[in-house]
C-alpha cells in the first residue's frame, strides 16, 4: 500500500517512486497527517507491515541539530527527507517518538535545497555541517527515493558546507555512481556482532557494512565511523575489542573523517514508550536507571563503558578525528 | 477477542451460526456472545441502519462486552458498487465520510482475505454509484468510534457487494438474500477474524501482569507507585531470569512491601545480561 497526498499525485518524484512498487495499490489523502502518527496507533503492530507515505513537506525544512551533536565549532543543523526506518533497531528513539511505523517520503527535495542554501548563505564564513540521518536512515532506501543522487551533488555545490549521511546501509551505488566530494561523508554506525544479530533486526551485518565502506574507501569518499550507542551486555568489553579490530582490518585511518562514540541515553518518555512497546526485550530489562532527566545505563556502568571503549578506539586512530557525544541526543535513525 | 459490529438481523446471522453465538441482549441493541477456540469470546451487535445507530452500538457494545482497549473490531456489511459484482467482498482500506468531509485509513498488518477497497459511507441508500468505491452507511460511524477503545490495526471493515448497476436496488432486496451474500463470504470473514483475534492476543500480553504480580499483591500492601515499580521489577526478571524468579531470594521473611521492592532489584542487579540470539540475519 502506498499512500500518496492528492496535491504530488502527479509530480515526477511520485511517479518515479511509485514506479518501483507497480503491484502496490496507491490510496490517495490530503495531508499525510491523516495517516500518519494519528492516535490509538501501534508502533509494534505497524512494523509489521509498513506502508510508504509520499508527502509534501510545507516548512521548517532545516533545525538546529540537538546540542553535543557535531565536530568542533561548526553550526550543526540537520534536514529529514524521510521519517522512520526501514530496520527495526530496538534501541532507536523513533519507536518512543511515533506512533506509527509507516515510513513518510517528502518528495520535495527543491525545497529542502532551497532552505539549505539560504542557511549556507545566512552563516557567510562559518562552516555549516548538515546531517541528513536523523529521523531515517540517509542510504537504506536509496533505490527508491535518490536522495543521496539528488543531495550530494547538490552540496558539492557549497564547499564551505558539509553533509553528512548516517547510515546502517548498503546502499551506495548512487555514491560509487559518482565523484566523491570532498565535504560529504558518509558515516556508518556499527555496534558489536552479537548486538547487531540481536537487537539490529532486518539491519546488513557488520561485514557487509564494512565491505559496503571498503568500495567507498576505494573511491575516495571521506568516511565516518559511529559507535553510538554503546550496548552493554556480558562481554561487552571483548566484543568492542574485537569489532574494534574488525572495522579497522577493513577501514583504513586515512579516509576517516571522524570517528564518534556515545552512550545509551534516552529522554525518559521515549524509553517508557519503548518499554511499553517491548516489555520482552532484554534490552529493557537491563541495567538502566533514570538520572537527572535521561534514562541511561545505571551507577558507573556508563562512565566505565565510555571509557573502555574511548580507550580501546584511540588504540586505532588519532585523538584529533575523535569525537566523544554525550549528550542527551538521541541516537540518530541511521544510528538505529 | 473480537467484536462484530453488523447493521441488519439478515448479516448477523450466518456471523452468529458460524460461530456459535447465543444472545445476550434484546435492548437498546440486539446483542449475541460466544465461545470460540480461535476468537475466545467473540461478541456481536446488531446496530441499525447508519452511521449514527452504528457509533451508538460499537460504544455501547464496548461497555457491554467488559471495556476492554485490547480487543479487536469488524464491522460487517453490504454496499453498493459501480463495477464490483454481487456478492464480491471487500476489505476497506480507506472510509470517507463527504457529509462531514472526513476520512479514516483502516490500517491492515495482516493478509488479507480480500481485495482491499475504498467505502463511501452515505446518509441514505444510494442508487447511483459515480466511483468505483463501496457506497455503505454504517463505516464513517463504526470506525471513529471503535477507535476510541482499540488500536487501529484491529478495527477493519468487510463489506459485500450487494448491488451494482446491473441490479436492482438494495432496498428492496430481502433478509435471505443479504444473509446468502454474507454467507458466502464467511470463510474470507472467519480468516480475517482470526488474524485480528490473533493480532489482539498480542496487544493483549504486552499489558499483562508480569508472573508473580498478583500473588506479590496477595502477600504485601504496596501502594500504587510501588505497584508499578513491582510490575515493572517483575516484567524486567520475567526477560532476564524466566521461569526462575526469586532465584534463592526468599521473600517469606520479608514484612514490608518496600523491602521486597529492595530484594528483587538487587536479585535483578546480580543477574547477567545476556542478549538473546537471533532471529533472522540478513546476509
Amino acid at each position: 500500500m502506498i499512500y500518496v497526498e492528492e496535491e504530488i499525485l502527479s509530480h515526477p518524484r511520485t511517479l518515479q517512486i511509485q514506479s518501483r512498487f507497480p503491484d502496490s495499490q496507491v490510496v490517495s489523502c490530503s495531508r499525510y497527517g491523516e495517516i500518519f502518527n494519528r492516535r490509538a496507533q501501534s508502533f509494534r503492530l505497524q512494523k509489521r507491515r509498513p506502508s510508504l507515505i509520499l508527502a509534501r513537506k510545507h516548512r521548517s525544512f532545516v533545525h538546529e541539530a540537538p546540542e553535543g551533536y557535531g565536530y568542533g565549532g561548526a553550526r550543526n543543523l540537520y534536514f529529514s527527507h524521510m521519517l522512520n526506518c526501514i530496520y527495526d533497531c530496538r534501541y532507536c528513539f523513533l519507536q518512543g517518538m511515533f506512533r506509527s511505523a509507516h515510513y513518510v517520503v517528502f518528495i520535495n527535495y527543491e525545497d529542502f535545497q532551497w532552505e539549505i542554501t539560504e542557511r549556507i548563505r545566512a552563516a557567510g564564513d562559518q562552516p555549516v555541517h548538515f546531517f541528513s540521518g536523523y529521523d531515517c536512515d540517509s542510504l537504506a532506501l536509496e533505490p527508491v527515493t535518490r536522495f543521496a543522487a539528488s543531495f550530494v551533488p547538490f552540496f558539492a555545490k557549497f564547499p564551505q558546507a558539509c553533509l553528512e549521511l548516517r547510515t546502517k546501509s548498503t546502499q551506495i551505488k548512487s555514491l560509487l555512481d559518482m565523484e566523491a566530494p570532498p565535504n560529504v561523508i558518509v558515516a556508518f554506525s556499527f555496534t558489536p556482532d552479537e548486538v547487531q544479530r540481536s537487537l539490529e533486526y532486518l539491519t546488513p551485518s557488520v561485514n557487509r557494512r564494512l565491505r559496503a565502506m571498503e568500495k567507498l574507501q576505494e573511491r575516495g569518499w571521506k568516511l565516518g565511523l559511529r559507535f553510538d550507542p554503546l550496548i552493554y551486555n556480558e562481554g561487552y568489553q571483548e566484543q568492542y575489542r574485537r569489532l574494534y579490530a574488525q572495522v579497522f582490518g577493513h577501514v583504513r585511518v586515512d579516509s576517516l573523517h571522524s570517528v564518534s562514540l556515545g552512550p545509551f541515553r534516552l529522554a525518559p518518555g521515549a524509553f517508557k514508550t519503548m518499554a511499553r512497546l517491548y516489555p520482552d526485550d532484554a534490552l529493557f530489562a537491563g541495567p538502566i536507571e533514570e538520572l537527572e532527566g535521561k534514562v541511561c545505563y545505571r551507577g558507573g556502568l556508563e562512565a566505565e563503558m565510555v571509557e573502555f571503549c574511548t580507550g580501546e578506539l584511540l588504540r586505532h586512530i588519532p585523538r584529533e578525528i575523535f569525537y566523544p557525544s554525550l549528550s542527551l541526543a538521541p541516537a540518530m535513525a541511521g544510528e538505529g | 477477542m473480537i467484536r462484530f459490529v453488523v447493521a441488519h438481523q439478515a448479516e448477523a446471522k450466518p456471523i452468529v451460526d458460524r460461530f456459535h453465538m447465543e444472545p445476550a441482549g434484546e435492548v437498546p441493541f440486539r446483542v449475541f456472545r460466544g465461545e470460540d477456540p480461535d476468537l475466545g469470546e467473540p461478541w456481536l451487535i446488531v446496530s441499525g441502519l447508519g452511521k449514527a445507530a452504528a457509533a451508538a452500538a460499537t460504544a455501547y457494545l464496548h461497555l457491554l462486552s467488559g471495556g476492554r482497549a485490547d480487543r479487536a473490531w469488524l464491522n460487517v456489511g453490504v454496499g453498493g458498487h459501480c463495477q464490483g459484482r454481487v456478492g464480491e467482498a471487500f476489505v476497506a482500506h480507506k472510509i470517507s465520510d463527504p457529509a462531514s468531509g472526513l476520512a479514516w485509513y483502516p490500517q491492515l498488518v495482516i493478509d488479507s482475505p480480500r481485495p482491499t477497497a475504498a467505502l463511501l459511507t452515505v446518509e441514505r441508500v444510494e442508487e447511483e454509484y459515480e466511483s468505483p468505491w463501496v457506497y455503505e452507511m454504517e463505516a464513517a460511524g463504526f470506525f471513529p468510534t471503535a477507535c476510541r477503545f482499540s488500536t487501529i490495526e484491529l478495527i477493519h471493515c468487510f463489506k459485500v457487494v450487494s448491488d451494482n448497476p446491473d441490479t436492482t436496488l438494495s432496498r428492496r432486496m430481502s433478509a435471505s438474500f443479504f444473509e446468502g451474500l454474507i454467507g458466502e463470504n464467511i470463510e474470507a470473514i472467519s480468516e480475517l477474524s482470526r488474524g485480528l483475534a490473533d493480532l489482539a492476543r498480542e496487544v493483549e500480553a504486552l499489558s499483562a501482569d508480569p508472573p508473580g504480580y498478583a500473588e506479590a499483591l496477595e502477600h504485601w500492601p504496596f501502594n500504587a507507585s510501588q505497584q508499578r515499580q513491582l510490575r515493572r521489577l517483575l516484567q524486567r526478571l520475567a526477560v532476564l531470569a524466566p521461569g526462575d524468579l526469586y532465584g534463592g531470594v526468599h521473600l517469606g521473611g520479608i514484612a514490608e512491601a518496600r523491602e521486597v521492592l529492595r530484594a528483587l532489584d538487587t536479585r535483578l542487579a546480580a543477574i547477567p545480561i545476556r542478549l538473546p540470539e537471533p532471529m533472522e540475519v540478513v546476509l
